[in-house]
């Protein structure tokens, strides 16, 4: 069991533009210097939920992210192939996959593990297990995770990277968290699923689950998949068009709006798995 | 709780000095793998470490496969997967690229850095997989992710591979940055003139039974100075804070470690303070050298074929000289200049990457 003690959201639908030069300006009035647009989405995200606090300098930072930074990727790609000139410096740092991490780090002033866990399908879970494994071996006392995703100007290149249809919306965001083994004076507490499951084997772990259990599911879950499991139980619902990392929107959402215990699932190649948040009683 | 132990039972890489056997006799022999090259930038003369004819899937392949022939395994079915990569396939894209002259037959699936799981995968079935891209700390900080999932028993069985292969996005890239030598690198040396890019693969099977060849994975660590997204920390505060933290995660003292297999890429900022941050923890003065002299910069893969490395100066009980090195930058340190036997307990290995993310493993023989 880990707690969230902090949180911090940034989403955004495809109807829906967002200015991150702005939204920074607001926030400090310097920008930083040789940083993109994918790199101030983390740095805000980052920002908002850990604002006012003085994080303990070994604080951990793990992020997760779908297609990473894939417009400075593209950026490269023309600048070599296309104009078949030697990339800019300032592209070739910011495509290696870490470098957000590396901004949010020197902007927050920690300097405990610095991951990026970058994958599709699952890619929250499986960040969010590391760190429920890392806090409950005791490796770190303090874990600012974030899941960071940019929309890209080509829909459909971004569709074919993530393997979705062609009729999704695409959303991007910059969601965090902060999280700790310490219950005391926590928003609320998470569990991660440690095993795949198969259809059959979720609708047991939903019978099992107390009836005022809520639901959601994540962005990869079919229509059918949710005829089945509901059951007459409960949904949560959340208005967010698709970035691989949004199942952290989903859970910071809940523990903002909602109530009890929420379990969320998330499916990817006909495998299933589910995080369970509690939000304390009052 | 009681944590399960993590033992390297088996172990195989490509790079530009061969295989694991050709690639040690290599090191003891003092001889660079490295090749002058004009192939991707006309212009400028490269020193790159390549691993042609073979080629990198295939190659993946042919190397995990080794693995598991090793192994006590039949199969994959019920280890994890993690890779750790800072190229992915991109180098697959580019030659699309350089054929098509346009970006419509590239897959961006193919493109990324999971289409090396997702192969593996493919070939193996593995229980899961992931991929960890933190540049030239990736295949590190896989084996630390792996050391803690087997002590708090995730999973029994676990398969590092750690794998880049050349490409003009990283040649060009850090020839933009300007670190590239043009010659063999020289770690250590004063007046050094930077790195070769080059290319690696490498797989290490760990698990929490040990078996007679087996090697143990003590400690790692990790940390971020945060300092500069290309310079290290000039006081090597990173660089010293992720090595003593994988001595005590491992349970040692300072003292017991008996070799340092140093990030040592060649370039100014890199080994000046990795040598200043070895000087000032490892008062007792272990001997120290980078292998890259020999295999050129692996960058994702560096942290598992130096963990290969690790193991096999174990096993051999043979201390790594020092290659190319006539006069060192940093005279305090012990950069040996032959190989020589030595007992050898523990080693520690260093991967460094941009932004300051730092990462050291300690592998040893079996008590």
């Amino acid at each position: 069991m880990i707690y969230v003690h902090q949180i911090g959201t940034l989403n955004c639908n495809e109807n829906e533009e967002f200015d991150v030069k702005a939204a920074w300006k607001a926030v400090l009035p310097k920008s930083i210097r040789r940083t993109d647009r994918y790199i101030q989405l983390s740095l805000l995200g980052a920002y908002r939920a850990v604002e006012g606090v003085k994080l303990p300098q070994d604080t951990a930072l793990y992020m997760a992210s779908g297609q990473g930074n894939l417009a400075v990727v593209k950026r490269l790609r023309d600048q070599l192939y296309i104009n078949q000139q030697p990339p800019k410096p300032v592209d070739f740092i910011n495509s290696l996959s870490n470098t957000a991490g590396f901004y949010v780090a020197q902007f927050l002033n920690i300097e405990g593990k610095n991951l990026n866990v970058s994958r599709l399908g699952f890619v929250v879970e499986t960040t969010l297990l590391l760190a429920q494994n890392d806090l409950s071996l005791k490796k770190e006392k303090m874990i600012l995770l974030g899941g960071v995703d940019e929309r890209q100007k080509s829909r459909s290149f971004t569709q074919r990277t993530l393997g979705i249809s062609d009729t999704t919306a695409l959303g991007e965001g910059s969601n965090w968290m902060l999280l700790s083994a310490e219950e005391e004076g926590s928003l609320a507490s998470i569990e991660v699923g440690k095993v795949f499951l198969n259809l059959e084997n979720l609708k047991e772990y939903i019978d099992s689950l107390d009836e005022t259990t809520k639901i959601a599911f994540g962005l990869r879950c079919e229509k059918a998949d949710i005829d089945v499991l509901l059951q007459g139980r409960k949904r949560f619902n959340v208005s967010c068009d698709f970035y691989e990392s949004a199942a952290i929107y989903y859970l910071t959402t809940f523990i903002v709006s909602g109530s009890g215990e929420l379990v969320f699932i998330d499916r990817y190649k006909e495998r299933y798995r589910v995080i369970k948040v509690k939000l304390p009683t009052a | 709780m009681q944590k399960n132990r993590v033992f390297v039972n088996a172990y195989e890489s490509l790079s530009c000095a061969g295989n694991t056997a050709e690639l040690m006799e290599a090191i003891y022999a003092k001889k660079s793998a490295i090749t002058i090259d004009t192939s991707y930038m006309t212009e400028h003369k490269a020193g790159l470490g390549s691993f042609a004819p073979h080629e990198l899937f295939p190659s993946l392949i042919s190397v995990t496969q080794a693995v598991l022939d090793q192994s006590n395994l039949e199969n994959f079915n019920e280890t994890l997967l993690i890779v750790g990569s800072s190229v992915g396939g991109i180098g697959k894209s580019e030659q699309i690229f350089f054929r098509d002259k346009n970006y419509k037959n590239i897959d961006p699936k193919e493109h990324a850095i999971s289409v090396l799981s997702d192969t593996l995968d493919k070939a193996f079935s593995f229980k899961d997989s992931r991929s960890i891209s933190t540049a030239c700390t990736s295949s590190a900080n896989a084996l630390m992710l792996a050391q803690r999932l087997i002590n708090l028993g995730a999973y029994n069985n676990v398969l590092i591979v750690g794998a880049d292969a050349l490409c003009y996005t990283t040649v060009c890239g850090f020839q933009a940055l300007g670190v590239l030598s043009t010659q063999e690198c020289t770690p250590f040396q004063t007046g050094r003139e930077g790195m070769n890019v080059a290319e690696g693969i490498a797989a290490l099977l760990l698990q929490s039974s040990q078996t007679d060849e087996s090697i143990e994975l003590c400690g790692s660590a990790g940390s971020s100075d945060a300092f500069h997204m290309t310079n290290p920390d000039p006081e090597a505060g990173g660089a010293i804070s992720c090595m003593q933290k994988a001595v005590e995660n491992a349970g040692l003292k300072i003292t017991d470690i008996d070799y340092v297999n140093a990030h040592g890429t060649g370039t100014q900022a890199n080994d000046a303070v990795e040598a200043l941050a070895v000087e000032t923890l490892f008062t007792h003065n272990p001997p120290m050298s980078s292998t890259k002299a020999i295999t050129g910069h692996t960058l994702g893969a560096a942290g598992a074929l130096e963990a290969v490395i690790a193991c096999e100066v174990i096993k051999q009980q043979k201390i790594a000289p020092q290659t190319a090195l006539k006069e060192a930058e940093n005279t305090t340190v012990n950069l040996p200049s032959e190989t020589y036997e030595q007992k050898i307990n523990y080693v520690i290995s260093n991967s460094f990457a941009f932004g300051g993310n730092n990462t050291a493993v300690i592998f040893g023989a079996v008590k």
